[in-house]
């Protein structure tokens, strides 16, 4: 009797283990993953809504600056955007620096506002210029926040990663050995119903994992999320699915798995 | 064993341990709810604060509340509620309720800050200084009549007062709200290029 109170303590720490050990295998895998990000980013087609959204902000301040839109043509692109969305994805994750070259932007569109001045013979006074000066800083300025909303937050979240990158990456070790020493000592509990525990331990784990997607589904309106603009909404939105995707399946794998597990455990018992 | 009779105990040890798990499950579950209830319900409702069924289109008539001067169902921010009219100018622009840039683009907008028109408070309302819009703002006279059709009523307010003030100069456009002054303003100078830097202000009170 104490032996199978103590096997099914056992369990349970094996199940809290095993839960652990895939909420930081699941985070390890996406989001401090660049490649995990870069793939959503693919997916959603981010770099196009940037594009479009940056595109936008420039027309809303250009009606007001006497200029025609066309002032607007080629200044930036959407591989520029891309190559921009890119390289701060990077730098989050601890991989090259910063580079948002706002400057390019400001010199290409100078460049263009010049070329309209010299068509038109029109001569700009030094307010005007103060103007002019201003209109590109804003422009410029529309550019990098369209990349990267708040350099400050781009900080932050970088440093964020990388200590919990850290940090993770021992939580992982550490479950992964303490998984093994529970099973070790499940063996040397009950050598014959070892099986059958790992099995319940398997399923439990596999509900437990379905959880999030209950909830996604259930309290909260995901698919409404507006935050920043409508790109980053759908950016957050597809993060936090695919994270929640991620443990749906795994969950039903496990459970599948476990319930496959404890029908050969059952079996092994009966034949004995 | 009979062979009925070991599929029997297999399927029975089978459920047995599925359902332990299942009680494993509930066990840390009830464990959770008792004392991680709260952060949990906190990331819950910080994501459904965020959650906005933009779907869904407010309809309700915008009233006028004569009693208590105040609107009922006030517009939905970003859309048309009125119509700004200057016959001496020649203008006639759609009023939104709103004042950033994406719906400056569509007409002339209110700023939320102050009041509505009906209101007896200060209305703060802008349009840009290119053609189509508010470009011959600044040739505006005194005595000059401003009428805002809304939903609700007609208003019309007569301009006592214009200036050219500076960009941040919010001292310029106070916002009251025992006196109905409509503060209708645009970029300055026109034809100028680049980010204006002043403002040119008609000030116009209710007739």
């Amino acid at each position: 009797m104490v032996k199978k109170i103590f096997s099914y303590i056992i369990t349970l720490i094996l199940v809290l283990l095993l839960i652990a050990t895939i909420m930081v295998t699941v985070i390890n895998q996406t989001l401090l993953k660049k490649d995990f990000m870069i793939g959503i980013l693919v997916k959603n087609n981010y770099y196009k809504e940037v594009y479009d959204i940056i595109k936008d902000n420039f027309i809303n301040n250009t009606v007001q600056s006497g200029l025609e839109e066309s002032v607007l043509d080629g200044i930036i692109t959407e591989e520029e955007v891309r190559n921009d969305v890119n390289s701060l994805v990077a730098y989050m994750y601890n991989e090259g620096e910063l580079s948002v070259d706002k400057e390019i932007v400001k010199n290409r569109l100078k460049e263009n506002i010049d070329e309209v001045i010299k068509e038109n013979n029109k001569r700009v006074t030094s307010e005007e210029q103060h103007s002019i000066g201003l209109y590109l800083d804003t422009i410029a300025n529309l550019y990098e926040e369209g990349i990267t909303y708040s350099t400050k937050y781009v900080s932050s979240i970088r440093s964020a990663i990388q200590k919990v990158e850290g940090l993770l990456k021992k939580a992982m070790l550490a479950g992964f050995i303490a998984i093994v020493v529970v099973m070790i000592i499940l063996f040397a509990i009950n050598r014959k119903k070892a099986l059958k525990y790992i099995a319940i331990s398997m399923m439990g784990v596999g509900l437990l994992s379905i959880i999030p997607k209950i909830i996604e589904a259930t309290s909260m309106q995901i698919h409404n999320i507006l935050f920043l603009n409508l790109a980053f909404s759908h950016l957050i939105i597809a993060i936090i699915e695919s994270v929640v995707t991620y443990f749906l399946v795994i969950g039903i794998l496990l459970f599948i798995l476990g319930f496959a597990v404890n029908i050969i455990s059952s079996k092994i018992q009966t034949d004995e | 064993m009979h062979k009925r009779e070991k599929n029997n105990t297999i399927m029975k040890a089978t459920i047995g341990n599925t359902v332990v798990a299942f009680i494993y499950v509930f066990l840390i579950v009830l464990v959770i709810t008792i004392f991680f209830s709260a952060p949990i319900s906190r990331a819950i409702s910080l994501i459904n604060m965020v959650s906005i069924d933009t779907s869904k289109k407010i309809q309700s008539e915008v009233k006028l509340d004569l009693e208590h001067n105040k609107l009922e169902n006030y517009p939905e921010y970003g859309t048309r509620y009125a119509t700004l009219t200057i016959d001496a100018l020649d203008v006639k622009l759609p009023l939104y309720y709103g004042d950033t840039l994406s719906v400056l683009r569509y007409g002339a907008g209110q700023s939320a800050m102050g009041y509505f028109p009906g209101e007896g408070g200060s209305i703060l309302c802008m349009a840009h200084n290119t053609s189509g819009f508010l470009r011959r703002l600044h040739e505006i006279e005194l005595g000059t009549k401003i009428k805002i059709d809304t939903s609700y009523g007609n208003y019309t307010y007569t301009v006592y007062d214009t200036k050219i003030i500076p960009m941040n100069d919010f001292d310029s456009v106070p916002i009251q709200k025992d006196k109905e002054v409509l503060m209708l303003f645009t970029c300055h100078p026109i034809n100028s290029i680049g980010h204006a830097t002043k403002r040119f202000v008609a000030y116009a009170s209710l007739d």
